[in-house]
């Protein structure tokens, strides 16, 4: 006696299999939607703060030491030339000064291209650096971590980076900066 | 006859993919706004920035603060804004006149001093913007306050202030100087 059907799919078997390859396929396309929508979305959130550094106090992270120097909030600073008066914003407003020094001692880090972006916040709103106050106060000569012609950057070599804000009055007493290195770590900055 | 009823289905598919590559527009030009509408005087928001429009004129010619004003054989609009900026920094990069016909009109760069410009949240700018527009175009136009960065994945939301202009508008044959841009805490 002879099996006719061994070996061959019967039309019961071939409607499972399609159905498990439609299940699959289904299966599969929910997951790339899943993947490809989650990632933009994953990247508007802030980063966490890989360190939090108080005034004085100073982190190494990826091959870089960073410390907070300076926390000033204030309703006016210096100007850059001490013959002019004290620079301030509009009435109700308040200025800050955050520097931090960093000190690169990785030779993988390239310095050219170690940038980097502050920000001030109270926990709902973003402030970032102004331009007005930047070019206007007395602030060190570098405006961002990388190296530049105005603010040369070496290896081991501590370097001093000035970020100025403009922030109502009201918002001063309760901010707290950011610094977030492009492809790196994030700090938080506290005064 | 099954083999048959899957390639007719599967010719089916193709044309109604076709069919809706060719009608639907494409996202990355036609992108999703949230408009927040409103006339002259009254305020208009989004998340972002409340703005509201104060003044609006129809002109000839507009003063720059040096030389010789600007002068058209069209029509200049000059409209004052207050845009009142929370939550997060406004660049103002898109800011535009547009018609009722759909056109658009940047603000005349001469005037950038006294126009919008980077506010950070908490600050209200007090702006004048100076549009040159052909006066049979006038009819509706509308200005609108548009997002800096807008999305294909997600609405864009944009203030839109009808500046109450109605055919036949006239073109007044003075000219206005538009005060430098100023910026109070909100």
């Amino acid at each position: 006696m002879t099996d006719t059907h061994a070996g061959t799919a019967t039309p019961r078997t071939g409607t499972r299999r399609r159905r498990v390859l439609v299940g699959v396929a289904v299966l599969a396309a929910l997951v790339v939607a899943l993947v490809s929508g989650w990632y933009p979305y994953a990247a508007l959130a802030p980063a966490a703060p890989a360190a939090t550094l108080h005034l004085g106090e100073s982190a190494e992270l990826d091959g870089v030491r960073y410390r907070l120097d300076r926390f000033v909030v204030a309703p006016a600073l210096p100007a850059q030339d001490a013959d002019d008066p004290a620079v301030a914003g509009p009435a109700g407003s308040a200025l800050v000064l955050v520097v931090v020094t960093q000190t690169v001692l990785d030779r993988s880090v390239h310095l050219d291209a170690h940038f980097c972006d502050a920000t001030l916040t109270d926990g709902s709103t973003v402030w970032e650096t102004d331009s007005d106050v930047t070019s206007l106060a007395a602030r060190p000569a570098a405006l961002g971590c990388a190296d530049s012609d105005t603010a040369p950057l070496r290896y081991d070599v501590p370097r001093e980076t000035g970020f100025t804000f403009l922030v109502p009055a009201t918002a001063g007493a309760r901010v707290s900066g950011r610094l977030s290195v492009t492809d790196g770590p994030t700090l938080a900055l506290l005064p | 006859m099954t083999r048959a009823r899957g390639v007719l289905g599967l010719l089916g598919c193709l044309v109604l993919a076709l069919v809706l590559a060719v009608v639907v527009p494409d996202p990355a030009e036609d992108l999703r706004r949230r408009w927040s509408d409103a006339d002259v005087g009254a305020w208009a928001g989004t998340p972002d920035v409340v703005a509201r429009v104060t003044t609006v004129a129809v002109v000839r010619s507009a003063d720059r603060g040096y030389g010789d004003p600007l002068t058209t054989r069209d029509a200049l609009v000059v409209a004052t804004v207050d845009a009142a900026v929370r939550r997060q920094v406004v660049l103002f990069s898109h800011v535009y006149l547009v018609t009722a016909d759909g056109h658009e009109y940047a603000p005349r760069p001469e005037f950038v001093s006294a126009g919008l410009g980077l506010t950070q949240p908490g600050f209200t700018r007090r702006a004048t913007l100076v549009f040159e527009v052909p006066p049979d175009r006038l009819d509706r136009a509308a200005l609108v306050l548009d997002a800096d960065a807008a999305s294909v994945d997600a609405y864009a939301d944009a203030v839109r202030v009808d500046l109450g202009l109605r055919a036949p508008v006239r073109v007044s044959p003075e000219t206005v100087t538009p005060e430098p841009a100023t910026v109070t805490t909100t």
